[in-house]
């Protein structure tokens, strides 16, 4: 039967859209940085998501599957724009930012000095908290180069940190 | 090996995330650079997600479920399209392989097979598989008056086959 005929099926679909849609637009606009991409990475992670209809058993499991599309949707569009935002200001990055304030977009600018891939492994580990295997699986890579990759990341971004000023000491 | 990850950090980032300042964390901290760095990491993490980030989600709307569905479900259709499309030129072959089969296998049954026994038997070196068929044959045509139903109902299940691939190709 066509997923799209199933009455259940786009129920519990609607549930499923309800409790992460939010979470998971946030997570797509701080890893790509931008906030119409994310709009469009939003869409189509979504959208690939419902012709698919995985047949998992869980929401835990459907998550994944959604964050790991959107993951490729975020890596592939970086890999094509690269080229276009390659002589482009931070002005002109930081379009759409007005409303927020000085300290925020400080810190946007401060993430984004991390690669996507590097930010999208930062935000699943420390914002989601999501294990290593639960990484691994939405990134493709194995659960021991998450651990290896993830531990440079971090130092990467201490060194980042600490050359804006931010002082570990204090957070202790 | 040089041993890389402290075994200490999973347990101070659970207190730093709980609230809990621990005097042996403490204590830690002044002599392990890793466990500083990953405390440091996720502090700033946790600042960057948070008030300002909350304010900035809160502000976001959302497209609807109804609409996200609806996009999803004219993809889905522009793909099967697409998909039959893609699929037509190759179930001609297809076809054409179904008819070479059959007309293989008639002139196998139906010729004195003496040419086809001497390429199996001296050239492949495999006489016993042509003796097995060459029987299973003759028995066949043997009882070929009574065969006749069968093998018309294959050629038709056959060319259902080839109608319903035709109409509904399988997914890409």
């Amino acid at each position: 039967m066509d997923i799209f005929e199933s009455k259940l099926k786009k129920e519990s679909f609607k549930i499923f859209y309800r409790k992460f849609s939010k979470p998971f637009w946030y997570f797509i606009l701080k890893t790509c940085g931008d906030e119409s991409l994310a709009d469009d990475v939003f869409q189509e992670s979504f959208y690939r998501f419902f012709r698919a209809a995985p047949e998992l058993s869980d929401e835990h499991q459907q998550k994944s599957y959604l964050y790991k599309t959107a993951v490729r949707l975020i890596i592939d569009q970086k890999k094509r724009l690269k080229v276009e935002t390659k002589y482009q200001t931070d002005d002109v990055t930081c379009n759409g930012n007005e409303k927020k304030n000085d300290l925020s977009i400080d810190m946007e600018k401060i993430f984004k000095m991390l690669k996507p891939r590097e930010r999208i492994l930062m935000w699943l580990a420390y914002v989601d908290g999501q294990p290593h295997t639960e990484i691994a699986r939405i990134t493709g890579n194995r659960e021991r180069s998450i651990r290896v990759q993830l531990f440079r990341i971090r130092k990467k971004f201490a060194e980042i940190l600490k050359s804006h000023g931010y002082a570990g000491e204090e957070s202790v | 090996m040089k041993k890389i990850f402290c075994s200490w950090e999973e347990a101070i980032l659970e207190g730093f995330d709980q609230g809990q300042p621990n005097p042996e964390h403490q204590e830690h901290l002044k002599t392990c650079s890793g466990c500083r760095d990953a405390l440091m990491v996720r502090s700033w993490m946790s600042d960057f997600t948070g008030i300002p980030a909350k304010t900035e989600l809160e502000l976001k709307k959302i497209p609807n479920f109804e609409s996200i569905w609806q996009g999803a479900k004219a993809d889905r259709k522009y793909d099967r399209e697409l998909e039959k499309k893609a699929m037509t030129p190759l179930l001609i072959p297809q076809f054409l392989t179904y008819i070479a089969a059959l007309i293989g296998l008639i002139l196998l049954l139906t010729s004195n097979l003496s040419q086809a026994r001497d390429v199996v038997t001296n050239k492949l070196k495999m006489g016993y598989l042509f003796d097995l068929l060459s029987l299973v044959g003759k028995k066949m045509l043997a009882l070929m008056p009574y065969l006749v139903i069968p093998i018309i109902f294959v050629l038709f299940l056959i060319a259902l086959h080839f109608l319903y691939s035709l109409f509904n190709p399988k997914k890409a």
